[in-house]
C-alpha cells in the first residue's frame, strides 16, 4: 500500500443510520473485549478467593497476613468488576455516539441540499450568466464540451485540463459542493425561467425527487446532442478471451483487482466469471465492469466514454449499459441467474443501473468510485459502495437515495500533497484498491457479512471460467 | 507428638499448600489483567480523534486504566501478603 495516503475509512449505511470511523469501530470492539475479559477475571478471582477460606485459616492458626491477602483479593474483585461495568458502559456510549453522528450527518446533508437549492434558485433569478461559472460542476462539463476544441479533446486535453487543477478538484470541500450543487442546477434553471420559488425545491431531490441531478445530466446530454456531442449509438460486443479460473474472489480488494484494465488488455471492458455447481443449481456469475476509457464527448469508438458517463447519471440509455447487457446475454446470464456486479467509476454506475433493473437476479453490487445514482438498490441485494471524499467523480449525481448500501468513505490525500502528474488522482483505481484492502481488514460486522455473502456464491463451485468482452460503438448505424 | 499436634500439622500443611496455589493463581490473573490492559485499552496518544471526542475518549481510557492499575496493585499486595503468610507458616513448621 502506498505510504503517502490516509489509512482511515468511515463506514455507514447498510440499513443503519450510524456512521463510524474504523477507529471508532476498533475502539468499541476493544472495550467490549475488555468488558468480557474483566468478567472472566472476576470469575477467576472469585475462584482464587475460595481456595483459602477463613475457616481453614483459623484452623491452621494462619498469620494475619493471610487474612490481609483475602481482603486484597476482595478489593481486586471490586476493581475488576468496575472495569467490566465501565468498559461496557463506554462501549454502549460509543455506539450511541456513532448513531448520533449519523443522525447529525443526515440532518446536515438535508439542510445543506435545501440551502444549496435555494441559493442556486436565487442565483439563477438574479444573475444567471455571471453565476453560471461559480457552480462547480458546470466548468468541468463546459470545459469538456465547449472550451476544448476537437483536436484538444482528441489529444487528451480534458485529462490535462483536469490534471492542472488537481489541488482544486481533489478537495473534499469542492467534492461536497459538487455533490450538493449537482441537484441544484435544476433550481438554478428554475430561477432563470422565473418558476415560482419553492416549486423546484418541492419537485427536486430535497422534495418529491421528480427533478434533480439525473434530470440535470439528461438536460446536459440533450443540449450537447444539439451541437453533435454526447450522441448515443448502437454497440457491438465481441469475446476477447476465455479461460478456466483457479481461484474464486476473496474479499473486496480481490474484486477490485478483477475489474478489467482497458489500458493493459487491449480494450476489453467487461469480464464475466461463471460458476457452475455439481448439485445442479443454476450457474451464478460475477460481472466486472471497467471505467471510462475515453473522456472525449464525440467520435469515440468505445462505449465507455463521456457520453455514457453523462447519460448514465441522467438515467438515459447508455452505451456502457447496453454493452454489458449484450455481454451478459452472450455469457449465458438469464433472468434467474444469481449475479454480483462489480465496477469502477463508469463501471460502478453501469453496475448500479443493471443491478437495480428488473432484468437480472442481482444478489450483490460492489461500486468503486462511481457517480451517485438515484436508483434505489433493492433491499435483498448485498450492496457496498466505496467513495473517496476527495474524488470529484463521486460527487457527481448528488446524494445517495438508498439506505441499504454500505457506504465506505476515505479521504485519500488528507494532509498530503496531491500529485500533479496524474488525472484526478483520488479517482485512481489503484488507490481504490488500497481502500478495498483496508475494508477487507475492517472489524465491522456488517462489512464482514457483506464480504461473506458476496464471496459465498463461488466458494462451492465445481468449475469456474472467466471470459472477457470488448464493446465498440457502431458509429455507422446512427 | 499428640494426635492434636498431628492434626494441627496437617491443617498447617493444607493451608500452606492452598496459599501456594493462591499465590500462583494470583500471578496468572495479574498477567492476564495486564495483557487485557495492553490489548484493549489504547494509549490516549495513539487516537486520531480530535476535539471534544478525543478529550472524552482520553479521559474515559485514563479512568479505566487507573482502575485496572488499582486492581493490579491489590493483586500484587495479595501476593505479598500470601508469600508472607507462607513464610510464617514455614517458620512455625
Amino acid at each position: 500500500m502506498a505510504d503517502d495516503v490516509s489509512d482511515s475509512i468511515t463506514i455507514s449505511g447498510g440499513g443503519s443510520i450510524a456512521v463510524a470511523t474504523e477507529e471508532l469501530i476498533d475502539r468499541t470492539h476493544a472495550l467490549e473485549s475488555l468488558r468480557d475479559e474483566a468478567r472472566a477475571i472476576v470469575t477467576q478471582l472469585t475462584g482464587i478467593d475460595e481456595i483459602v477460606t477463613s475457616a481453614s485459616l483459623r484452623s491452621a492458626n494462619a498469620p494475619i497476613s493471610a487474612l490481609d491477602a483475602e481482603n486484597e483479593i476482595g478489593l481486586a474483585i471490586g476493581f475488576v468488576r468496575e472495569v467490566g461495568q465501565k468498559s461496557a458502559g463506554l462501549a454502549v456510549a460509543m455506539r450511541l455516539a456513532s448513531l448520533a453522528y449519523g443522525l447529525a450527518e443526515n440532518a446536515k446533508e438535508r439542510m445543506a441540499e435545501t440551502l444549496a437549492a435555494q441559493l442556486a434558485y436565487a442565483a439563477g433569478l438574479v444573475t444567471p450568466f455571471v453565476v453560471l461559472s461559480t457552480i462547480p460542476v458546470l466548468p468541468i462539463v463546459v470545459a469538456g464540451l465547449v472550451v476544448l476544441d476537437a483536436d484538444a479533446r482528441r489529444s487528451g486535453g480534458m485529462e490535462r485540463w483536469l490534471a492542472e487543477r488537481n489541488e482544486l478538484i481533489t478537495n473534499p470541500v469542492i467534492v461536497e459542493l459538487i455533490r450538493l450543487s449537482s441537484p441544484s442546477i435544476d433550481d438554478f434553471a428554475a430561477g432563470i425561467v422565473r418558476m415560482p420559488a419553492g416549486v423546484p425545491t418541492a419537485m427536486g431531490d430535497e422534495g418529491a425527487g421528480v427533478i434533480g441531478a439525473d434530470t440535470t445530466a439528461a438536460v446536459v446530454a440533450t443540449l450537447a446532442g444539439v451541437i453533435g456531442l454526447l450522441k448515443e449509438t448502437g454497440v457491438s460486443v465481441s469475446k476477447t478471451g476465455t479461460r478456466t479460473l483457479s481461484n474464486s474472489p476473496r474479499g473486496f480488494a480481490d474484486r477490485v483487482a478483477r475489474i478489467p484494465r482497458t489500458d493493459e488488455n487491449g480494450g476489453s471492458q467487461i469480464r464475466i466469471d461463471r460458476y457452475t455447481y455439481a448439485d445442479g443449481r443454476p450457474d451464478s456469475f460475477d460481472v466486472y465492469i471497467a471505467g471510462t476509457a475515453d473522456f472525449s464527448p464525440s467520435d469515440t469508438t468505445t462505449p465507455f466514454d463521456l457520453t455514457s458517463d453523462i447519460r448514465g447519471v441522467g438515467d438515459l440509455p447508455a452505451g456502457s449499459v447496453e454493452s454489458v447487457k449484450k455481454a451478459m446475454k452472450e455469457a449465458g446470464v438469464d433472468k434467474d441467474s444469481p449475479v454480483t456486479f462489480t465496477g469502477h467509476s463508469l463501471g460502478a454506475l453501469t453496475a448500479h443501473v443493471l443491478a437495480t433493473s428488473d432484468d437480472y437476479n442481482t444478489t450483490g453490487l460492489f461500486e468503486v468510485g462511481g457517480p451517485t445514482s438515484k436508483r434505489e438498490v433493492p433491499g435483498d441485494v448485498t450492496a457496498v459502495s466505496i467513495a473517496h471524499t476527495d474524488d470529484i467523480v463521486t460527487g457527481l449525481g448528488g446524494s445517495r437515495a438508498d439506505d441499504g448500501t454500505i457506504i465506505v468513505e476515505r479521504e485519500v490525500f488528507r494532509g498530503k500533497q496531491v500529485p500533479t502528474d496524474e488525472t484526478v488522482p483520488a479517482h485512481s483505481r489503484d488507490r481504490y484498491q488500497d481502500t478495498a484492502e483496508l475494508l477487507d481488514q475492517s472489524q465491522s460486522l456488517k462489512v464482514k457479512e457483506a464480504r461473506e455473502a458476496m464471496d459465498a456464491a463461488a466458494r462451492d463451485a465445481a468449475t469456474m471460467t472467466t471470459t472477457t468482452y470488448k464493446a465498440v460503438r457502431d458509429r455507422e448505424k446512427k | 507428638m499428640t494426635t492434636a499436634d498431628e492434626a494441627q500439622l496437617a491443617a498447617d500443611a493444607a493451608t500452606r499448600a492452598a496459599l501456594a496455589q493462591q499465590s500462583g493463581a494470583l500471578w496468572g490473573t495479574l498477567v492476564r489483567l495486564r495483557a487485557a490492559q495492553t490489548s484493549f485499552l489504547p494509549s490516549p496518544t495513539t487516537t486520531h480523534w480530535k476535539g471534544d471526542a478525543q478529550r472524552a475518549q482520553s479521559a474515559a481510557v485514563r479512568g479505566l486504566g487507573d482502575i485496572v492499575d488499582s486492581a493490579c496493585e491489590a493483586i500484587e499486595r495479595a501476593r505479598t501478603f500470601t508469600a508472607s503468610a507462607i513464610a510464617t507458616l514455614d517458620a512455625h513448621g
